[in-house]
């Protein structure tokens, strides 16, 4: 908890879910927000797969922006851990296209590493690249004590793991996580009265694009987390070369290797040759997934939009406690948060 | 002229050999060296639409203008519900087509077949698809292979036409039955099989109303490679039994004879003559008498039954049971 | 558990599944492949039907890993093992995602730009009803 502030000056809440499992598919906002005491506050659930509470984040800042609420509160949750395989694996492939892809016998791992494969026959990439997100984002997520996996990797045991969807192997994948987090947000005049460090939301892209990858013109790029970027950049009148931290949504490896490029850190193509280099470790040029990354920290799909946004708060406050996890002296951090295969997408910039 | 205007023919790439079987069980039927088998996503339905494109490509007309459908298995994917209206609306045929679906016994090819000669207006479609069922630890399984034949029939210049035909028919009791609610095809293997018979008295009832002709080919229904024993006293050569090919895709039940006839049909010369009896058990047998003419030459290029017959990949036992979902608690469904 | 397309939603798509009949934007020309509401190209909702030839080529692939798939290719999986999928270029334009069946589910045998060809085969069961639709094969000496 950062802060204080008494929960009855919230003024309305969304939660992101996908509501895995089906336990309370309806009303599962007005229940949490019930639970928590707040019974009468309206709470809405947003869904929009895995970025589900990107989205709730955004429409709780809209919510202040457009005058309406003082103080806001944007969550997600997801409670993946208790279902046998077979219910899982429904799950997990819901949000992609149902009709035409997934009834060809295909789901997120399959659609990833079709895009995998097809970025690195056009842009030369090897399989070693995605190997290395992979052993990176795991060593970042061995500093993080609310990482799920907190071991780190060696290259070659990465790329000699089992396949799940050729080319990519599971240490290509994110795990099956439970989860949740919260943000409040609040008028940027009024945050000094709940905290000496208020992080300012400085700009809010989203983005969708053609839920079925087989209707979309160029494979190696997330269209949808391009056109959220570029916005939130306009927003923000920052520069990608300004900003000191980002967490990007590697549910894959090659989607963060996407995400290099699409958040203007890397030019088309080239995405590889930043994690060769080294420039998005700890220290790098630009960190990218200090927290460990969906690879690492988990992925509860709801509530990851929003854990994205704890990790860059966490940072920008320099308040990620294990030192070697901190990136020194952030002031501009970034969050990026994919839908699915990319039919929607979500991107904020914050400023300490 | 009413007539065969187009063939296509469809096998499968899966085959299993005879020694496999030996390993597994010790013994196959006899006169087979390897059947044919349905890959796990295939069945006689999708089997016959492809045979029936291939036939419909041969005879070069436009598909809406087929009129029937006529569909011949002993193993439907449905007890009830039309097959035959699956593959008119596969193939294209448009929606004012008769169509109706053959079954219950080896013999409904020629059925379909004589049906659609019978009542054909513009084209009629014909297609015989068949991968019959055993349990695996019945002998009678062993033979069982799968493969489709389908004909363009209609009027116009035939490819082949129906010199004359002649059907027997009567009451045999213990062969090739299935009970309603069975899975399994059974047989109580009586030494008195009638299989020598019916195909005697059909093939003879034929011959007597053709007179002394030339007979080119001479395709026999085969359950096994010994279907030549029946026909010894008719004196056929090798020569002329040659289409046979229960030898390379083992008993494909309601498509064994129709299949033949495709074989044949690849490689017939104008003015051949071929012959064909086939055999139901419970019982009949059916007897045709095909002619060939000049337009054989002039058909359209498709993978003839033996260039298909060569392309094959060879599976063992385990993956068979598997292809065929005998391993499956599904059984396929989910 | 599964998830769930209908059977009349998937009896509306029968044309695209049996016979791969698309759509030709009359304003730009350009062949919607499967059928949309708007033209992947210009947004014009002025159709008519094509048929298209089942021809095409490889332009990604993967290998759908065992345990990795949708719960209706379950059995699928289980009894035939991994399987691979594809987008396939068809050469009338369109792109579809679908499985490649007659072939071994090896990286090495399989290649981008490999010639297919469409095949209607059975897709999957549910409700006990067989659900058929293409897949591509390789052709051979492609």
């Amino acid at each position: 908890m950062d802060g204080s502030i008494d929960p009855k000056e919230i003024k309305e809440a969304w939660i992101g879910s996908l509501k895995t499992g089906g336990a309370q598919l309806g009303n599962l906002a007005p229940l949490l927000i019930e639970q928590v005491g707040l019974a009468g506050m309206p709470a809405c659930s947003i869904e929009n797969a895995c970025s589900s509470s990107a989205y709730a984040f955004r429409y709780a800042y809209m919510a202040i922006k457009s005058g309406i609420c003082d103080i806001t509160l944007a969550g997600g949750v997801e409670k993946m851990n208790d279902l046998p395989r077979e219910r899982n694996r429904y799950w997990l492939g819901v949000s992609g296209d149902v009709e035409w892809e997934r009834l060809a016998g295909t789901n997120f791992p399959g659609v990833y590493a079709m895009m995998a494969l097809r970025y690195m026959h056009e842009h030369g990439m090897k399989r070693e690249r995605l190997a290395e997100v992979a052993v990176k984002n795991h060593k970042n997520g061995a500093r993080n004590p609310d990482a799920q996996f907190r071991s780190e990797i060696s290259l070659e045991r990465a790329l000699r793991a089992p396949m799940l969807a050729y080319p990519l192997t599971v240490f290509d994948s994110c795990p099956i996580t439970d989860g949740a987090a919260v943000a409040i947000l609040c008028r940027g005049d009024l945050a000094s009265k709940y905290t000496d460090t208020p992080i300012r939301v400085i700009g809010s892209g989203a983005a969708s694009d053609y839920l079925a990858i087989h209707d979309r013109k160029d494979l190696t790029t997330v269209a949808a987390a391009q056109k959220a970027a570029d916005e939130a950049y306009k927003q923000a009148g920052v520069k990608p070369k300004e900003v000191d931290l980002a967490e990007v949504h590697d549910c894959f490896t090659i989607a963060e290797i996407m995400a290099y490029e699409n958040c203007g850190f890397a030019g088309k193509g080239k995405g590889g040759e930043l994690i060769k280099n080294g420039e998005t470790e700890i220290g790098g040029k630009i960190p990218v997934n200090a927290g460990g990354g969906l690879k690492s920290k988990g992925h509860p799909i709801g509530a990851t939009g929003v854990s994205q946004i704890y990790e860059v708060v966490k940072q920008l406050k320099g308040e990620a406690r294990e030192k070697t996890r901190q990136v020194k002296g952030a002031e501009i951090g970034l969050t990026h948060s994919v839908g699915g295969s990319g039919g929607s997408a979500c991107v904020h910039i914050f400023r300490r | 002229m009413v007539g065969i205007i187009g063939h296509g023919a469809y096998i499968p790439r899966y085959r299993i050999k005879a020694e496999e079987y030996v390993r597994v069980w010790g013994n196959f039927a006899p006169g087979i060296e390897e059947k044919t088998v349905c890959g796990y996503d295939e069945d006689t339905t999708t089997m016959a639409i492809e045979a029936a494109d291939n036939a419909i490509s041969r005879a070069q007309i436009d598909p809406e203008k087929i009129k029937m459908v006529y569909f011949a298995t002993t193993s439907s994917p449905y007890v009830e519900k039309l097959s035959s209206s699956t593959i008119a609306t596969a193939v294209g045929a448009g929606q004012d087509v008769r169509t109706a679906d053959f079954a219950g016994s080896t013999k409904s090819g020629t059925e379909a077949l004589l049906a659609c000669f019978d009542a054909i207006s513009e084209y009629g479609l014909v297609v015989a698809s068949d991968f019959p069922v055993g349990a695996p630890d019945d002998d009678n399984e062993h033979a069982y292979g799968a493969g489709a034949a389908a004909f363009v029939i209609g009027d116009g210049n035939p490819v082949v036409t129906l010199e004359k035909s002649y059907s027997v028919s009567g009451e045999v009791l213990g062969e090739r039955f299935r009970k309603v609610g069975e899975i399994y095809i059974q047989d109580l293997g009586l030494r008195t099989s009638q299989f020598p018979i019916f195909i005697r008295r059909s093939l003879k009832g034929l011959i007597k109303e053709l007179g002394e002709v030339e007979i080119n080919h001479v395709i026999l229904q085969q359950p096994d490679g010994e279907a030549f024993r029946a026909v010894r006293e008719f004196k056929f050569t090798d020569i002329q039994l040659r289409g046979g090919l229960v030898a390379q895709t083992g008993d494909t039940g309601a498509a064994s004879v129709l299949l033949s006839l495709a074989n044949v049909l690849d490689q017939a010369k104008p003015g051949e003559r071929i012959l064909i009896a086939s055999y139901g058990s419970g019982a009949g047998s059916d007897s045709l008498s095909l002619v060939v003419h000049d337009e054989v030459e002039k058909m359209g290029e498709k993978p003839t039954v033996k260039e298909q017959l060569e392309e094959k990949e060879y599976i063992d036992y385990v993956t068979y049971l598997k292809f065929r979902k005998v391993l499956s608690t599904f059984g396929g469904d989910k | 558990m599964t998830s769930y397309v209908s059977i009349p939603q998937y009896s509306n798509t029968i044309d695209q599944r049996y016979r791969l009949i698309a759509k030709k934007c009359k304003s730009c020309e350009i062949i919607n492949f499967p059928p949309r509401q708007t033209c992947l190209e210009c947004g014009s909702a002025d159709f008519q039907n094509v048929k298209l030839s089942g021809r095409g080529r490889i332009y990604t692939f993967t290998i759908i890993g065992r345990g990795g798939a949708p719960t209706e290719f379950d059995d699928l999986q289980n009894m035939t093992g991994e399987y691979a999928v594809a987008i396939i270029e068809l050469e009338e334009g369109p792109k579809v995602v679908a499985q490649l069946t007659d072939c071994h589910s090896n990286p090495n045998e399989i290649k981008i730009g490999m010639e297919v060809k469409a095949v209607i085969r059975r897709l999957y069961e549910q409700e006990r009803i067989i659900r058929y639709g293409y897949k591509f094969k390789p052709i051979a000496d492609g």
